[in-house]
């Protein structure tokens, strides 16, 4: 038995090792690409220090707005008797599925005269506002656009706490602040912390939103000089990669000092009752809501009803897009799950080195923005000969995605692996001797709501995928995104607002269907 | 006790228990018009089997459920009463759940000391090093709950509970996630620590051992009543009713005709309790008044349990009735043997059938 | 869970299976288009339901398209037909690198000598004029410049939109090096560049902020704001031309072009014949309101007409060289995002 424990275990590492180059393999192309690309590097950094602050400020800041915003939410919506708090629980994670550049584009367009939201600001008799630019309207959009990545783990983890902590605290004289504070934030912080990361890596690699807005960020130098100056978008790409190994290095090292309870509870014994404060409570999720979804949603309804009406859009025309962008999603996910879980395997169940080098290596691949990735994947596929024919098929395609989004499988993946536990393990193995058989049967099964939470979750990221899907999608595949941008650039609101609710029926329909209904979001 | 770290003496009060109904809507009540007296500094055990609303009304004295109806005394204060409810933090009781409860961010002295956060540092401390004494876990006080067992994390869940002095503690269940061996010595320690506090205890279980053995008092509940409240003695011999006395203790219920308080059964004669009882009664006589010897009622050998400190034996006898009985040494006895039986106790207990 | 698992399953497969099930024939035609799918996409339908020949189009940007040309052909990739791009300037690029094949002179004659390229390897399809878009709620026709040049003036401080980054605006600066010369349009530009106007990544973007207010005035082709007032008819902005000969009155030609390699290819010179035939033409010019360039053609009502002597005599293939030089310009006076 451990003679054949042993014999297995290096085949196992190597697979696993070699899953970890595939997501480290474009980081390194690019720090290569800047370090020996020409030009005097002293310049290019002194020109890429201002954009490099902006990318840490924005980064900085809607972490840390979108950890208050989603802990709040969380906290709202979870243990407290807010009015309607099911219904927000809906409305409330519904951002997650409108891409920002549709969000922030919709908002814009909505802001000019003749626009829904400019209607409503003079219908309130005030002066709808001129400028949208710069550091405030990007920290506010995108933090609406993001907590739902804070909100989704955190009432998980809500739900998941035993009521006999709070109770035993309770007892112990601890009013409810007191509780909160010293009892359930550090049986939360984990969560949030995670789900602060997943900010913080989108933040750096933010790319439609801060371009829309005019704050020029790391991701919109990369994009602006792909071409001109590349040293100086490598250089600019490698700085990005930098600061967000940093990130997760840090949160890495911070994570393991909580103990936090794993056994599942019940959750909140009893709803905090919120009184006099439940009106502003409202308020909040109200405000939050009409910004980040009923803004967008209005100008998009608007133009597409126009449009529709005078016969300028033709329905027919989203099909393709629409089963372009679901065939390549599933892809991606399936996908994703075989190469996510060896490696959640490896680190859970074997806690070797190997595994957990391979799981850092995969969050770090979401901090790579998707264009540095596709143009990496792009230009390694055609300076290799064996590589050469994939250029521009969906495999290569696949290849990026998988590589940026690998990230947002792990947590589900990683949860679904310590649901099956080492004594099922072993007397599984006593049961039914053939391995695969044991996943096939008993494994997967119990792995199940994991699996497709962390699918769902690529899915998701897929359909509202841009910049990689532009570059490295094959010949005529259009999908949603790609339609609505280029709809959006050349000013056809009417097109582009419906290939934008096209788009949020398909992101919402799936990750209601397989994310945050109750059963799965445990997972989460 | 010493009680060096915190000037406060432990004050212990008694608990008084008034007509409390606890329910939830328009269903049954869970715990139904239930009063008892737990005097001060004893130990009171409420015994049932589960869902018999016991960990309700423990909640109750707590301040975790709001009663329909009824009154809770502490000492002088009425904590819920028709216009009173006192808020659970404002109790001042103690209570151990089933699960631990700890919380697994902090240490066992973190958690001992959980309650006494607005004392002094260094009172805090020596009240904690006592308490980490009395529950001997003084070499895991920098342990995380996580790498504690089941046992330890219940004596850290105990201590921590007693840290802030409390009048009142309340135990639901603390030992029954527990294994035999580690239960019994763990209920001992307890039960001796409790004595030694002196804080005013009330005890939830389903264990009729554990009761017995813990309690100065015991209620014994059944669907949301309290049956019967008395010594374990008197639950033991007098039970209220056969349900009662079947809960307490293994029992031969035997249905026989009185005459003067001398009641005839298959064990031939038993004098009552109840002197002047006349008529067709049921009888309890507990397995160790049986005796196997040669004299008394013929029967035979059914069946045999061996518990080392004695045995338990099943004994048909010619009229087909069954009764058990302890037996010291099984010497002669094996199924299908030739045995005579004898009642061998005091005034039984009976109850008149209607 | 079960059921919902199942559903979403049964959803998901039935999509795919049906993206799979059409778009796998072979096409005749491989085309990229710096042209997006709203400004061609449906003349494009029409050319294959009319001749029978199955076209394929990956749109992009033109510089990023002709980028990953000039890439794919270093590769020894060739199975590219057609490039439209929206830029002079990108087909110049893959001009220079040597990847357009030469056009028959039937095609070339198909559109006036000013709009096509000297070496015969591409020709216009549309015009689009460079223009200052105003908010008409904010500013007076009468109040503005008559010359690009006077927008360096330091009463219009804060209150311009321009993208340098766009390929448009880069055309545009090209063209002033030929016409003013690098001195006159360092100092252009250098000059905008002190009047601190506000960058945008497109022309869309740009009479947006100009009709929101964010700016009052912005650089950009003629045919965005009669877009938005089909989206949005009462959109207080406007179009002001500059005076004729003004290098910011230039205008940009939208070219096609068939790659090297892809000569033998007789659907390819179809397509060039038919997107330069009447019933495209009049698409183009109805539809996107730009300038349709086949001799014959004529603009839609509402759009002022326009001389190709107007735009200034510039030779249009020269747009295309130097491409980088103008980018290095920009950057150096300051303006590039």
């Amino acid at each position: 038995m451990t003679s054949r424990a042993e014999a297995g275990r290096f085949p196992r590492q190597l697979g696993v090792v070699a899953i970890a180059a595939l997501f480290v393999a474009p980081g390194l192309l690019v720090v290569w690409r800047a370090a020996t690309f020409g030009g005097s590097a002293a310049d290019t950094l002194a020109e890429l220090r201002e954009p490099a602050l902006r990318s840490l400020q924005l980064a900085l800041l809607v972490s840390l707005s979108a950890a208050i915003l989603g802990t709040t939410l969380a906290w709202l919506t979870t243990c407290t008797d807010l009015p309607g708090r099911r219904v927000w629980r809906v409305l409330l994670v519904l951002p997650i599925a409108l891409p920002s550049f549709v969000g922030t584009t919709a908002i814009l367009a909505g802001f000019t005269p003749g626009g829904f939201l400019a209607s409503i600001w003079e219908a309130l008799g005030a002066e709808p506002p001129r400028r949208i630019r710069g550091l405030f309207p990007a920290w506010l959009l995108l933090t609406l656009f993001s907590y739902p990545f804070v909100l989704l783990p955190v009432s998980a983890r809500l739900r998941a706490l035993r009521a006999s902590l709070d109770e035993s605290a309770q007892l112990l004289g601890a009013s409810a602040i007191e509780r909160f504070v010293r009892i359930t934030f550090p049986q939360i912080r984990a969560a949030i912390v995670g789900g602060t990361l997943i900010v913080a890596l989108y933040m750096l690699s933010e790319f439609g939103a801060v371009q829309l807005l005019g704050f020029d960020t790391l991701t919109r130098v990369i994009y602006a000089t792909r071409q001109v100056d590349r040293a100086t978008s490598f250089m600019a790409a490698a700085m990005l990669f930098a600061a967000s190994l940093a990130v997760v290095a840090a949160v890495r090292a911070g994570y393991g000092r909580v103990a936090t309870d794993v056994r599942a509870g019940t959750g909140p014994a009893r709803l905090v009752r919120l009184g006099w404060a439940a009106p502003f409570a409202l308020l909040v999720c109200v405000g939050v809501v009409a910004v980040g979804i009923g803004a967008p949603l209005s100008s998009l309804i608007t133009w597409a009803a126009r449009g529709i009406r005078e016969g300028r859009v033709s329905l027919g025309d989203l099909l393709t897009p629409i089963q372009n962008t679901a065939q390549v999603a599933v892809l991606t996910a399936i996908v994703t799950l075989l190469v996510v879980l060896p490696v959640a395997i490896s680190a859970i169940r074997h806690r070797d080195v190997a595994g957990r080098a391979a799981s850092v290596a995969i969050v770090a691949g979401f901090a790579l923005p998707a264009i540095v990735i596709a143009l990496s994947i792009a230009v390694l596929a055609l300076n290799t000969p064996t590589l050469n024919r994939l250029y521009q098929t969906m495999p290569l395609l696949i290849v990026a995605y998988v590589v940026h989004f690998g990230s947002q499988a792990l947590g589900s993946v990683e949860q679904g692996v310590r649901a099956v536990s080492p004594a099922v393990l072993d007397s599984s193995r006593l049961i039914e001797p053939s391995w695969w058989r044991r996943l096939l049967r008993i494994e997967l099964p119990l792995m199940r709501n994991g699996l497709v939470a962390g699918g769902g979750l690529v899915v998701l990221a897929v359909v509202k995928e841009l910049p990689a899907t532009l570059l490295l999608a094959p010949i005529g595949f259009r999908t949603l995104s790609t339609d609505v941008w280029a709809s959006f650039e050349e000013g056809f609101l009417a097109n582009a607002a419906v290939g934008s609710l096209a788009l949020l029926a398909v992101s919402g329909t799936l990750s209601w269907l397989l994310v945050f209904r109750d059963g799965v979001t445990r997972d989460l | 006790m010493t009680s060096d770290g915190d000037p406060k003496p432990q004050r212990s009060v008694a608990i008084e228990v008034e007509g409390v109904s606890i329910g939830y809507g328009q269903a049954a009540p869970v715990v139904c018009d239930v009063s008892l007296h737990a005097p001060a500094g004893s130990i009171t055990v409420l015994l049932g089997p589960s869902g018999c609303g016991k960990t309700t009304l423990l909640r109750a004295i707590a301040g975790l459920e709001r009663p329909r109806s009824g009154t809770v005394r502490m000492g002088d204060e009425t904590v819920s009463g028709p216009e009173t409810w006192v808020p659970p933090q404002r109790r001042n009781v103690g209570m151990v759940f089933q699960d631990p409860a700890l919380f697994p961010h902090l240490t066992a002295a973190g958690n001992i000391g959980f309650g006494l956060r607005r004392a002094e540092r260094a009172d805090r401390d020596a009240r904690v090093n006592e308490l980490l004494e009395l529950v001997e876990m003084r070499e895991f006080a920098d342990r995380l709950p996580g790498s504690l067992s089941g046992g330890q994390q219940q004596r850290i869940a105990l201590a921590r509970s007693l840290a802030p002095k409390p009048a009142v503690l309340l135990l639901d269940e603390p030992f029954s996630a527990l294994d035999a061996n580690l239960r019994t010595q763990l209920r001992g320690d307890v039960a001796r620590i409790l004595r030694e506090v002196g804080v005013t205890t009330v005890f939830v279980t389903h264990d009729q051992d554990e009761a017995f053995v813990m309690g100065d008092i015991v209620g014994v509940m059944h669907e949301g009543r309290l049956r019967q409240l008395g010594t374990p003695e008197e639950l033991y011999r007098r039970p209220i009713d056969r349900w009662v006395a079947a809960f307490v203790g293994e029992a031969n219920v035997l249905p026989a005709t009185a005459t003067d308080g001398i009641a005839l059964t298959a064990l031939g004669r038993v004098p009552l309790a109840a002197t002047e009882a006349n008529g067709a009664v049921t009888v309890l006589i507990r397995p160790e008044d049986v005796a196997v010897g040669a004299d008394g009622e013929p029967g035979v050998v059914e069946h045999l349990d061996f518990y080392g400190h004695d045995a338990r034996v099943s004994i048909r006898l010619l009229d087909g009735t069954v009764v058990s009985a302890r037996v010291r040494s099984q010497a002669g006895l094996h199924n299908g043997a030739q045995v005579a039986v004898a009642y061998c106790g005091g005034a039984a207990e009976s109850w008149v059938v209607v | 869970m079960n059921r919902r698992l199942t559903l979403s399953s049964a959803l998901l497969i039935s999509l795919v299976a049906l993206g799979s099930s059409c778009g796998e024939d072979e096409a005749d035609l491989t085309i990229y288009s710096g042209r997006t799918d709203d400004l061609i996409g449906p003349i494009l339908d029409d050319f294959s339901k009319e001749t029978g020949i199955k076209v394929e189009v990956k749109y992009g940007q033109s510089a990023d398209l002709a980028l990953l040309l000039d890439e794919e052909a270093e590769a020894g990739r060739d199975n590219v037909d057609v490039f439209i791009s929206q830029s002079p300037g990108a087909m110049g690029y893959l001009e220079d690198r040597g990847r357009l094949a030469t056009l028959p002179s039937n095609v070339l004659e198909l559109v006036p000598t000013e709009v096509r390229d000297d070496e015969e390897r591409w020709v216009g399809l549309t015009g689009r004029q460079r223009v200052l878009v105003y908010n008409s709620d904010l500013l007076d026709a009468e109040s503005l410049p008559s010359s690009v040049f006077d927008l360096t003036d330091p009463e219009w401080k804060g209150r311009i939109g321009v993208a340098p980054g766009n390929g448009s605006f880069q055309d545009f600066v090209t063209a002033m090096r030929i016409t003013e010369g690098d001195d006159a349009t360092i100092a252009f530009l250098e000059g905008l560049a002190a009047n601190d106007p506000v960058t945008y990544e497109n022309n869309n973007a740009i009479v947006e902020a100009v009709a929101r207010g964010e700016v009052e005035v912005g650089l950009v082709n003629h045919y965005y704001n009669y877009r938005r007032l089909v989206e949005v008819p009462d959109s207080p902005t406007a179009n002001h031309v500059f005076d004729e000969g003004d290098p910011g009155a230039l205008l940009i030609i939208t070219g096609i072009a068939i790659l090297e390699g892809a000569d033998g290819n007789e659907d390819a010179l179809k397509l060039v014949e038919w997107l330069l035939g009447v019933e495209a033409q009049k698409y183009f010019a109805d539809e996107t309101f730009e300038y349709p360039l086949a001799i014959g053609s004529t603009p839609s009502s509402g759009i002022p007409s326009i001389t190709f002597a107007d735009v200034g005599g510039i030779d249009f293939s020269d747009l295309g060289a130097g491409l980088q030089r103008t980018r290095e310009m920009i950057t150096e006076a300051g303006l590039a995002g």
